[in-house]
């Protein structure tokens, strides 16, 4: 003997998929939120650098990426 | 585009961006070798970003009047190791200068640009899809555990 009747059964069967389709929606909404706050948090800070006038300040890239181990050819 | 003429451009970093790729490739004493192999690759897709944005300087996302306008005439390349699963982690902003090569010649290539001037290149929190990809395996599991004991 079944623990649920048929019809229960079915229908906590869809509540289920319900709750699934609802979480995989809120599961792209979170991701593209967590790339926009990226997106915002690097900006802030480049922003900040132009403002400070740390882009003027600049080094050349190919010696420094050298400096740091990272081979360039 | 490739060729003598794009080597003109040089690439520079403004000040704080050496620090930003040194922490980004740092490893942990105790790093693993999976941690020290993915942060080789991670060298690798700089140094070759570094490259793109000397051949092409407009290769990144015009990032146009937003939130700060001191970056309207900048550009975003999002980006992330090869075989990574997800959104890219990491972010890269640079400056053409002078202003983004205002004068382009008769191909539409960039005529009078001297400097791509990386302002950051960080990684930052992006939700990765592995978390996803899990959580999913999980409810599925549960799913089926709640059919299984249904079916008894």
């Amino acid at each position: 003997m079944p623990l649920l009747p048929r019809t229960k059964s079915r229908q906590l069967f869809e509540k289920l998929s319900d709750l699934e389709a609802q979480m995989r929606e809120m599961r792209g909404e979170i991701s593209v939120l967590h790339d926009r706050q990226a997106d915002d948090e690097v900006e802030a800070l480049a922003a900040e650098r132009v403002r400070s006038g740390a882009a003027g300040r600049s080094e050349d890239g190919a010696q420094a990426l050298t400096d740091l181990d990272i081979d360039l050819r | 585009m490739s060729g003598d003429a794009a080597r003109e451009v040089k690439v520079e970093l403004a000040e704080g961006v050496k620090g930003d790729i040194a922490e980004l490739t740092a490893l942990p004493t105790d790093a693993d070798s999976k941690q020290r192999e993915d942060v080789e690759v991670l060298k690798r897709r700089i140094a070759e970003l570094f490259l793109e944005c000397e051949d092409n300087p407009h290769a990144g996302d015009l990032m146009g009047a937003g939130r700060h306008s001191e970056l309207a005439d900048c550009r975003r390349i999002r980006f992330d190791i090869d075989g990574f699963k997800g959104k890219p982690r990491f972010r890269l902003i640079y400056r053409n200068e002078p202003s983004d090569g205002a004068r382009r010649d008769a191909c539409g290539l960039r005529s009078d640009l001297g400097l791509v001037c990386m302002l950051i290149a960080k990684l930052v929190s992006v939700h990765s899809e592995m978390t996803s990809v899990r959580r999913k395996a999980q409810a599925e599991m549960a799913l089926r555990t709640v059919k299984g004991s249904n079916e008894c």
